[in-house]
């Protein structure tokens, strides 16, 4: 403060903050040496830094032995998915990029449109933003590349995700209002079309998308007079009825219902708005992965593996967990004691036992709970799980939440006549989710580490690969610190990843909040 | 507002509102919280378009008074009628009367994760279940009454302390309310904010709203109240127009507590 004070120069513009830019000796002067103490702690720990940086660089590139690692890279990647049916995960890939740009471009279209709506300046996420984000996932792909591939198939699929990923993004941040609703709709249709493609339930198909294009039909329909568009909503509603009738199951009511909510909406004379079509999407993915449990075909969850059935574990998991800790966190604060007593029952067993006795649980008596005639296949038992043990925490910490929103916000919404539903679900739950982002995502890393333990039920997922590997006569007791630093290394990029995009949205969803 | 009751003298009877008809009416009410009895059979009248101004010192039962009208408390005993409507157990019947209750807080109670349009269009869209252009015309029209129509796109932490109670003010009346209550609105505000709260207080007012105002703002009182509630221990201890209790209080304790403040 002083030294600003103290040195007016002349041709200094006081009405701009002072340059605190500065160069690296200024820097290292003012962190590393800038009491004596610490020269002497820099100057002790640089060569043992340097050392330990030698040691790692002379380990990855000179004395490691990556051969076991680089032979198998398919196998760690998807385990032992059929190697005819491969170009499933291609196309998997594949439209998720594409589905993955056009959300993104479509959310750009519109955080640009809400710009000029309330004349604020239109900042867009920079790429910047994203490296900063995804680095450590690419560096770890580009590094895979150059180092373990020669041939042009893999970076072939790797370019291709990029360019559709990037097309799709393009095309979509171009796009007027009107056409959004089919934007988000195009990506959720191409989410669930993503996993069809893999599993094969192709009969099915035609299910999720309808369930995931309401939304855009909805929107549709909002322009309409009406008695029409409940008319049209309606006959949505009876089609799946339709469906219903044709292929009989407790799973065919989800589109029912929500045919004959989109109905209400549209007879009310709204729309859905962006939040119940994100939660019929969820729905939507939500349905087809119980369906996936049940109706088998194409290539089933049982062949799955390797580092993609990590991934697709943590989806499901993450997406099946969410709305149940929800559901148990209000069910916690619940008026009625029986409700209370069940919530506070679940989360406690949950929270109690560890892990891995529910997944070997899960493997040896889940079926005696469900119908045996069609047992759950064990990748659907593991994720059930998981789903199960996560939702108690994340019930734990959403919570958490709920009782960091002041009693006043409750208060408000009741001095105007909300009811007490519409208070939880307008006004207290919006507040208390957006608070316990980062608890939330470091759940969901836990999540997605804790699929490594599928290796205890004999699941071949990353961690369980590596092992079958080496037991292999070729590979035995050769390659060891190298496939696991690999195996180390790949869920760190990924958990990196979603910790840094949590942080962003963390940002971001505090805008106007202070 | 030209002074309507009969009363010329000042006393503790909170029931006479003279010639208006009853908009709101208290009797017998008694609250507890625990073994602490903060209302202590508190009978009172308020009129139609009458303005009401309670003071008292603090723990005195005067945010109690008012959050009992809307049933964010749960009076022991007595009855609470407004507009017609007495206040009951059912969830029906208290949701109808706070859709005729607006109520303002000392800590604004916006919902921050809102605009200032969605935060005044959120009750009327789905309570009244008005469509959502309609809901912001009106909330456009509330918006220009309290004299900030374009902050309507920001969010409630982008505004001062000021702006957001008028705001506070304008979500209130989105509900068309018949009777507005409010506690200590000014009471959380810098001393330059005041003014302009307390401005369209009046303006509210002169138009004829029927008011409950817990407040310490005593030139606010003089100007604007029809009648002055004086409460101490839970008890209504004095009641008069503004002129007589201000210059004549009758009591020990209401002179006491007007040389402490004034």
């Amino acid at each position: 403060m002083t030294d600003f004070m103290t040195t007016p120069a002349s041709s200094e513009d006081f009405s701009k903050p002072p340059d605190s830019s500065q160069s690296a000796t200024q820097w290292a002067k003012r962190n590393l040496f800038n009491s004596p103490l610490n020269t002497v702690i820099t100057l002790l720990f640089a060569p043992i830094a340097a050392y330990l940086l030698y040691r790692l660089f002379r380990f990855v590139f000179i004395t490691g032995q990556w051969e076991p690692v680089a032979r198998n890279l398919e196998n760690f990647m998807i385990g032992q998915y059929p190697r005819e049916e491969r170009w499933r995960i291609v196309a998997q890939l594949l439209i998720l990029a594409g589905s993955f740009g056009v959300l993104m471009g479509a959310m750009r279209s519109s955080a640009r449109d809400t710009a000029e709506e309330t004349g604020e300046p239109f900042e867009p996420t920079s790429w910047r933003t994203y490296l900063s984000s995804f680095w450590a996932v690419g560096a770890f792909l580009l590094l895979i590349l150059v180092a373990f591939v020669d041939t042009i198939g893999p970076w072939l699929l790797t370019g291709g995700v990029f360019a559709l990923g990037l097309v799709g993004w393009a095309v979509a941040s171009r796009i007027t209002a009107g056409l959004r609703p089919f934007a988000y709709s195009l990506a959720a249709v191409g989410a669930c079309a993503s996993f069809q493609v893999l599993s094969g339930t192709g009969g099915w198909a035609w299910l999720y998308t309808t369930v995931a294009l309401l939304p855009a039909l909805n929107s549709l329909v909002g322009r309409l007079p009406r008695a029409t568009a409940a008319g049209v909503a309606g006959a949505g509603a009876l089609a799946s009825v339709v469906a219903f009738g044709l292929r009989p199951g407790l799973l065919m009511l989800v589109p029912v219902a929500i045919g004959l909510y989109a109905a209400f909406i549209a007879y009310r004379g709204d729309r859905i708005d962006g939040g119940r079509a994100g939660a019929i999407v969820l729905v939507g993915i939500a349905v087809f992965l119980l369906n996936g449990a049940i109706d088998h075909g194409g290539i089933d969850w049982k062949e799955w593996g390797g580092f993609h059935l990590n991934l697709v574990a943590t989806v499901g998991g993450v997406v099946l967990a969410f709305p149940l800790g929800v559901l148990l966190a209000l069910g916690r604060r619940s008026d009625l004691p029986a409700v209370r007593m069940l919530s506070v029952g679940y989360i406690e067993f949950f929270r109690g036992a560890p892990l891995i006795t529910f997944l070997l649980a899960a493997q040896f008596f889940l079926g005696f709970f469900l119908n045996t005639a069609n047992p759950l296949s064990l990748v659907t038992r593991a994720i059930v799980a998981v789903t199960l043990f996560s939702a108690a925490y994340i019930a734990e910490i959403i919570r958490g939440g709920l009782q960091s929103v002041p009693s006043g916000q409750i208060e408000a919404g009741q001095a105007q006549g909300l009811s007490q539903a519409k208070i939880m679900r307008l006004i207290v739950l919006p507040q208390a989710l957006r608070a316990v982002i980062p608890a939330m995502v470091g759940q969901f890393i836990s999540l997605f580490k804790d699929t490594s333990l599928f290796s205890i039920i004999a699941l071949p997922e990353f961690l369980e690969v590596r092992g079958q590997i080496h037991a292999q006569a070729e590979f035995r007791g050769f390659g060891i610190a190298e496939s696991l630093t690999f195996v180390a290394v790949g869920f760190a990029v990924v958990a990196f990843s979603m910790s840094r995009e949590s942080q962003r949205l963390e940002k971001r969803l505090g805008v106007g909040q202070r | 507002m030209t002074d309507q009751t009969n009363s010329t003298a000042v006393d503790a009877d909170a029931t006479n509102i003279g010639d208006r008809e009853v908009m709101i009416e208290v009797a017998g009410v008694d609250k507890f919280f625990g073994d602490f009895q903060a209302l202590k059979g508190i009978d009172m009248l308020v009129g139609q378009q009458e303005v009401v101004v309670v003071i008292g010192p603090s723990g005195s039962g005067k945010s109690t008074l008012i959050r009992c009208i809307n049933r964010l408390e749960k009076h022991d005993r007595g009855r609470i009628v407004v507009d017609g409507i007495e206040l009951s157990d059912d969830v029906r019947n208290i949701q109808e009367i706070r859709r005729e209750t607006g109520m303002v807080f000392q800590s604004f109670n916006l919902f921050p994760h809102l605009t200032i349009l969605d935060n005044i269009t959120l009750a009327p869209r789905q309570v009244r279940r008005i469509p959502k252009a309609e809901a912001e015309a009106k909330a456009m029209e509330l918006l220009e009454r309290v004299k900030i129509p374009d902050q309507a796109r920001k969010f409630p932490g982008q505004l001062s302390g000021g702006q957001q109670q008028r705001v506070a003010i304008a979500r209130s009346l989105a509900m068309n309310p018949k009777v507005l209550l409010f506690d200590e609105p000014t009471s959380a505000l810098d001393p330059e904010m005041i003014k302009e709260v307390l401005d369209t207080m009046k303006d509210l007012a002169s138009e004829g709203m029927t008011m409950i105002c817990v407040t310490h703002e005593m030139g606010f009182a003089r100007e604007v109240a029809d009648r002055v509630l004086f409460m101490a221990d839970g008890q209504v201890v004095e009641v008069g127009t503004p002129e007589h209790f201000f210059t004549n209080p009758q009591e020990e304790r209401t002179r006491l507590f007007l040389s402490q403040i004034l």
